[in-house]
């Protein structure tokens, strides 16, 4: 009846805690927690990437050849079903 | 000699009344145990009370830190919300007194464990779930469930009391039905049992203060983790217990982490309480915040399943296994087992 489930769950999520290392600030506010930042050694949030001045890492045009394969099957899907005289809107 | 049961002992009339109760109907030695899981000023005066009951012996054990260490902090590592409110309070304060009950029990050579928990709750569960898993061979005492249990109002257990010349005084008006401990209190009965009724948080409220009544002024905080363990507030290192309590004064005033809830129970039936939480609000969205900039797209989502999934297991019970023993990495495991 108990299992270990309670083990196998809790050894994955403090395999994910490695790097959980950095500092956090809030405003405390009439029952709200502000934001107020955050900080950390191993964040993997890169300004230069995210930021929308463009950067050497990211390249815009890369973005246009991963929609066409990443939306491939929407798209394969909608023309069958023109094909079949189906209505898409 | 007469055999020994040990007794998860609150203090209160409910766990009180339960002394008297098992040595009339079960000729046993009562030994009394209360697990401090910090639920502040609940302690005062409980030896006196718990011997003149007639118990032969009260141990009051001070589980605090490794409730923080061992119990809240997997949990804040899992970001574990039970039906997205209920940050597991009780919970988590279950087995960690269930293991010490155990302990105690066969460090005294108990034959049995009783529990004053109702057998319309939770707890009932989590408390012999744990006792199941840690000593199969002990017998579980629900007082509350016993053929023999008669008892139906506080008017009642009071008289009861008196009878066993047991003078003490608990007063008969019943307020909510409360749990405290460091994480948090929660609220249960009176208008709150019919969730057509607003909480009458002036009457409630045993933490902190409603937004309303918080201060105009906002105030920051800052808090430091290490490998998801949270290490200092304020630029002030402290272990995890004092983090909590100095995270459970701040956001208290601040009118932080109050959640009025209908849950589904364990047993079956929906139910409507308050929890106060307000420094173990604070700590999961910091570490949440943490986590947004540290974890990867893929680790970020499974963790959330799994967290999900995780708060489903504490909720019910279901925090020791039968291979307890051979994963834990508790530095302090059962010596039953």
């Amino acid at each position: 009846m108990v299992h270990p489930l309670r083990e196998a769950v809790q050894a994955f999520i403090e395999s994910t805690q490695r790097y959980v290392t950095g500092e956090v600030k809030f405003k405390l506010y009439k029952g709200n927690i502000i934001k107020a930042g955050t900080t950390s050694p191993y964040t993997l949030y890169n300004e230069s990437i995210a930021s929308f001045t463009t950067g050497d890492l990211y390249d815009h045009h890369d973005a246009e050849g991963f929609i066409n394969l990443f939306g491939l099957s929407c798209k394969v899907r909608a023309m069958k079903m023109q094909e079949n005289g189906e209505k898409l809107i | 000699m007469k055999e020994k049961v040990v007794l998860a002992y609150s203090g209160g009339l409910d766990t009180t009344v339960i002394i008297p109760w098992l040595k009339e109907n079960f000729d046993y030695e009562v030994i009394c145990v209360c697990g401090n899981c910090g639920q502040g000023n609940e302690l005062d005066g409980l030896e006196e009370r718990a011997l003149s009951s007639g118990a032969s012996k009260l141990y009051i054990e001070d589980l605090t830190d490794e409730f923080c260490e061992d119990f809240i902090v997997p949990c804040v590592q899992a970001h574990a919300v039970y039906e997205n409110k209920y940050l597991l309070g009780t919970s988590m304060a279950r087995p960690v007194i269930a293991k010490k009950l155990v302990e105690i029990a066969r460090k005294e050579g108990a034959t049995a464990i009783c529990h004053g928990a109702t057998g319309k709750g939770n707890d009932q569960i989590r408390f012999e779930l744990a006792i199941k898993a840690l000593a199969p061979d002990l017998k579980i005492i629900a007082a509350w469930r016993n053929e023999k249990w008669t008892l139906k109002s506080r008017e009642e257990e009071i008289e009861y009391c008196r009878q066993h010349g047991i003078n003490l005084p608990f007063s008969a008006d019943s307020s909510y039905s409360r749990d405290r401990n460091l994480w948090h209190i929660s609220h249960e009965g009176l208008e709150l049992e019919d969730p057509a009724n607003e909480p009458n948080f002036d009457h409630l409220l045993v933490l902190g203060v409603t937004p309303e009544k918080a201060p105009d002024e906002g105030e920051y905080v800052t808090m430091t983790f290490e490998k998801g363990v949270p290490t200092s507030v304020n630029g002030k290192k402290m272990k995890v217990a004092d983090i909590i309590a100095t995270l459970n004064e701040l956001g208290g005033k601040h009118g932080i982490g109050i959640v009025d809830i209908v849950e589904n129970r364990v047993v079956g039936m929906k139910s409507r309480g308050v929890y106060e939480t307000p420094g173990g609000t604070i700590l999961y969205e910091a570490h949440q915040q943490l986590e947004e900039l540290i974890l990867d797209r893929d680790t970020y989502a499974l963790k959330a399943d799994l967290g999900n999934k995780f708060a489903q297991i504490v909720y019910e019970g279901k925090w020791f296994t039968h291979c307890a023993r051979r994963c834990r990495r508790s530095s302090n495991p059962p010596s039953a087992m």
